[in-house]
């Protein structure tokens, strides 16, 4: 599992619309509103790790989003070092 | 189902720790419990300081580790460059490490058990490894010496690799063949900043963002390129309603998205433009005469320099030949005439080519002035306009309006620019232009004022161009060609008089051409990819496979390169290992190794260090043949043996590489562990079983290169200490220095408000637009040049046959060659193939639309791309676009490797190409 923590900022009054946006997608939760400079930080929960970046471009293109910016990230369970094992495709 | 199961309860905590930390970060409030949640998530992971991998930028990263293991990173909130912020590509810094295919073990082609360069690849021991390469360098060097063997480096070097690779190759070997990938990127701006400042580097920071009220883009698409560097101008403009951004461009990009207007002109014109502009600031009186008088010059130099492609056609492919033919000669058009004072069709024999191309002297402003005349509005309008649909009165008014907002006094202005200046056969002049606008008008070296030269590499200012890893460099500035440089090196370096070679070497496509004419045998790459970030590779793959010739590729990752290596090896990533950066405001970043790296992969620095200890004093420090050495004080075409003088110094022939330039007393007195420092691993020190600070070590005897002449560097502990984000050098008593030559923030300058202070090229002859006139040297103590330059046209246009533009770049997903973005798999989805950027109609009329399939060919080769016409990059009718990420689309094959002849940096940005459906 991949999280995500995003920075989303609607235009000024339009904060309570861009919520209701973002909690009507699947796989994103909000935490910490800061109605004073329309921002929130959106967790992303990816088990196929092309959710994240799919649900990514889903909120940056909402239409009540104004900036959408990747903050954090935790990877840990996908951690993990691939060695090459297939050397025919370097010849 | 329960929801209180300890998996689900581990992810529910680990979700609010990460968002607090997010929130802090950002600078959202969070609670005193949200802030426990984070402290109890994160309890057993430990976050270090970091640098992001990717552009010049330098953004500053936390790096979360746990077990030895890079787990999660953010934006460093304390990092004055991006507060907290990171681009697609920062933000995904760690997993790049954990890509698909990453090397651990040494790899050689072999046949039986024995090295085969017809073999295939097999992994081998080190010792193996390292055993033939030393056995294959020896073999060239007794033949061919210091000239036949070559490094090609990186601007994503650290640091201390770049600083060992230097003292490896420059009194090692005594070789000069040393350049890096910075050579296609930075080399025009390095020789800009030298021929006008007389010292490399930009004066600005950063803050001028922050303080300034116009934005000038000279041909780089900031948004995709430095992107959170253009963060902070959006927001700067989104806060600063005033704030004005002109995007000059060869096609409208992410870039023009926020700018208030976007100039498209044709390539190689924006020459004619800032003619224009430095015409009428004359013409409207609008010079700081104040300014210009007391600390600039005017000067001008030589116009018939040839595009740096071999003067011979020897190697060309028969298609080549035509346009490698105007190297030596060519016939004026309309415009070059009117714009150099000429006639229309006249023969002009390049007879300034190669070592002439620089030379320059002074003139008198009265010079200046009629070197500029012929660059009127209607010529220029006329010359440049590059969009054929855009109506002429609409471009001279953008153009009038470019030279308005720059003219007027009461704006702060700021000019960017990077590859589409760079990248370009007269990048040198266009660099000398830019300053010659802000000169003129006193707006430079100041808050909110300046010509700003962005660096595309992490670490191109840091390592290549501070530790000078080019042919003809030393470390801070210093020239091989100059012998008070060699001589303050040699004594730093402890080795005897006349060790280093005076002659410069060849620079990175030198290199290359050195593999296909059979003057260069043994080449050993670091950090880069050669053979598919080079233009017009289809010589360079065909050369590697010279049966003399022996390729090393060092990469974490099986590159497009590693299939034209005879050896593979594998090598530690960032954090992976200790390291320092230097970024394009010149801030010295550095950081603490967090990880290890896999299997038997090692540090760069290792490699170097394990290698040297193969090579003997005695098999390098006799006497060389430098063929073409011709200085005072040297026996033409040989360096004098040196073994004698360093018997003296204590030095036994006998003694390897390593002893001298690596286990000197006073690098094994640098302790490891480090007290003072919280990481306890070293990757270098481990395998090769050293109870010194390697890094630390080769980074202390390097500082003092930099101390006392205007470069000076802090101690290492103070880069790497858990608080310091970073300092902008020259850093003296310990502050740093926003405005280089600017009396109130530079301490180099004592007087005069300012003083450019920097020594190369500040004794020129004197002459007229045209020639030298006195050539006695005239010295010219603290003062910047402001040229005048010609407009001089492209030396391959589109015709009947190849009737297109190609222009090249990077996009904001993916990194250069895409090795270790296009594993990053949330990066390879976003753009999983480089696309062909076209004009619609252009498309239409070869029977393309969206998506097809087209075969891109030209003198060089063909290969084929998706055509896209419809998002990112709309390209001007008779223009294309792609990128060079792409393994499956390789872009530099159909590429010219026509460069500045002054520079040596190839122009990626021009070639002539033809567009057809794919069979």
């Amino acid at each position: 599992m991949n999280y995500s923590a995003l920075v989303v900022s609607s235009a000024p009054g339009r904060f309570p619309e861009m919520l209701k946006a973002i909690e009507s997608l699947s796989n994103v939760e909000i935490h910490h509103k800061d109605e004073k400079t329309c921002r929130c930080i959106v967790i992303i929960e990816g088990e196929d790790i092309g959710v994240e970046m799919d649900k990514f471009k889903e909120i940056s293109a909402l239409d009540e989003v104004v900036d959408a910016s990747l903050v954090a990230h935790n990877f840990e369970e996908s951690a993990e070092i691939t060695p090459i094992q297939d050397l025919t495709r370097l010849n | 189902m329960t929801i209180n199961t300890p998996q689900i309860k581990r992810r529910e905590l680990l979700k609010s720790g990460l968002a607090a930390s997010a929130a802090m970060t950002v600078g959202i409030p969070v609670s005193e419990i949200a802030k426990a949640a984070v402290q109890s998530t994160e309890g057993t992971v430990v976050w270090t300081k970091g640098v992001c991998r990717f552009c010049g930028t330098g953004c500053g990263l936390l790096v979360g580790t746990r077990d030895g293991r890079v787990i999660a990173t953010k934006g460093d909130p304390d990092a004055p460059v991006n507060r907290g912020l990171n681009c697609i590509k920062g933000y995904f810094n760690a997993k790049i490490l954990y890509g698909k295919d990453r090397l651990t073990q040494p790899l050689m082609r072999r046949t039986n058990g024995k090295f085969d360069k017809n073999g295939k690849f097999e992994a081998v021991s080190w010792d193996e490894a390292l055993d033939e390469m030393a056995k294959q360098f020896l073999r060239v060097y007794k033949k061919k010496g210091p000239t036949g063997v070559a490094i090609t480096g990186s601007g994503q070097y650290t640091i201390p690799e770049a600083y060992a690779a230097s003292k490896l190759v420059k009194a090692g070997w005594r070789s000069n063949n040393l350049d890096p990938n910075a050579r296609l990127c930075m080399a025009s701006a390095v020789v800009g900043f030298y021929q006008v400042f007389g010292i490399d580097e930009p004066a600005n920071n950063y803050s001028d963002i922050e303080k300034c009220n116009t934005m000038i883009l000279w041909g780089n698409n900031m948004a995709e390129a430095h992107p959170v560097l253009w963060s902070r101008v959006a927001d700067r403009k989104l806060t600063h309603k005033d704030t004005k951004i002109i995007n000059v461009t060869t096609y409208r990009n992410m870039s023009s998205n926020l700018a208030d207007q976007t100039i498209i002109f044709k390539p190689n014109t924006d020459l004619a433009i800032l003619n224009y502009i430095l015409r009428e600031i004359v013409k409207r009186d609008a010079v700081d005469h104040d300014f210009v008088n007391k600390h600039c010059i005017f000067a001008a130099g030589a116009m018939d320099i040839g595009y740096g492609m071999r003067p011979t056609d020897k190697y060309a492919f028969p298609a080549e030949k035509d346009v490698q033919a105007k190297q030596n000669e060519i016939k004026l058009d309309k415009w070059e005439a009117i714009a150099q004072g000429r006639k229309e069709g006249q023969v002009v024999k390049q007879t300034q080519q190669g070592g002439k191309a620089g030379a320059h002297w002074s003139i008198t402003f009265e010079e200046f002035k009629k070197g500029l005349e012929p660059y009127t509005l209607d010529f220029v309008a006329e010359l440049s306009k590059g969009d054929p649909d855009e109506p002429m009165e609409e471009y001279k008014k953008k153009l009038v309006n470019l030279a308005d907002t720059m003219i007027d006094k009461k704006n702060d202005v700021l000019s960017f620019w990077c590859m589409g200046a760079n990248q370009h056969q007269r990048g040198v002049w266009v660099n000398e232009q830019i300053y010659a606008v802000h000169l003129l008008l006193a707006k430079h070296a100041r808050p909110g004022n300046g010509a700003f030269s962005l660096t595309g590499q992490p670490s191109a200012c840091g390592s290549a161009r501070e530790v000078g890893t080019f042919c003809h460099r030393l470390p801070s500035d210093l020239l091989v060609a100059a012998k008070p440089a060699r001589v303050k090196s040699e004594k730093i370096w402890g080795v005897p008089e006349k060790t280093i070679n005076p002659k410069v070497g060849q620079a990175f496509m030198g290199i290359l051409r050195g593999l296909e004419d059979d003057s260069i045998n043994f080449l050993w790459t670091q950090v880069v990819n050669p053979f598919q970030a080079a233009p017009n590779s289809n010589h360079w793959l065909k050369a590697a496979r010279h049966p003399d010739n022996f390729i090393v590729v060092a990469d974490a990752y099986p590159t497009f390169s590693c299939q034209y290596a005879d050896l593979v090896l594998p090598v530690a990533m960032i954090f992976e290992k200790w390291g320092l950066y230097g970024n394009a405001e010149r801030r010295t970043q550095g950081w603490q190794q967090m990880a290890n790296p896999p299997g038997e992969a090692r540090t760069d620095l290792w490699t170097m260090m394990e290698f040297a200890k193969r090579i003997k004093i005695k098999d390098c420090w006799g006497e060389q043949p430098v063929p073409g050495l011709k200085v005072e004080g040297y026996e033409d075409g040989k360096l004098p043996s040196v073994l004698d003088a360093a018997k003296e110094m204590g030095i036994d022939p006998e003694a390897t590489l390593y002893d001298v330039l690596y286990a000197r007393d006073d690098y094994t007195k640098v302790a490891w562990p480090d007290p003072d420092l919280e990481s306890k691993i070293n990757s270098t020190a481990a395998p090769a079983k050293l109870n010194w600070f390697p890094e630390k070590a080769l980074f202390n005897e390097y500082r003092q290169f930099t101390l006392g002449d205007g470069h000076d560097l802090a101690d290492f502990n103070t880069y790497m200490n858990s608080t310091t984000r970073g300092l902008m050098w020259p850093v003296v008593n310990g502050k740093e220095t926003p405005y280089r030559f600017n009396q109130d923030y530079d301490p180099y300058v004592k007087e005069d408000g300012y003083q450019f202070y920097g020594k190369l090229f500040k004794a020129i002859p004197t002459g007229n637009l045209y020639g030298v006139t006195d050539p006695k040297p005239v010295p010219l103590p603290n003062k910047a040049k402001i040229f005048y330059r010609p407009y001089a046209a492209p030396v391959e246009q589109p015709d009947q046959n190849y009737d297109l533009w190609l222009c090249t770049g990077r996009i904001l997903e993916h990194w250069h060659t895409g090795s270790m973005t296009m594993r990053v798999p949330e990066l390879e989805r976003a753009q999983p193939n480089a696309f062909l950027y076209m004009n619609p109609d252009d498309a239409a009329k070869r029977g393309l639309k969206n998506g097809d399939y087209a075969t891109v060919e030209s003198r060089r080769g063909k290969i084929s791309a998706i055509v896209q016409t419809n998002q990112r990059n709309f390209m001007p009718k008779g223009t294309t676009w792609l990128a060079f990420f792409d393994r499956k689309v390789q872009t530099n094959q159909v590429v010219i490797d026509a460069t500045d002849p002054i520079s040596e940096e190839p122009d990626f940005k021009k070639s002539a190409v033809k567009v057809y459906k794919a069979g």
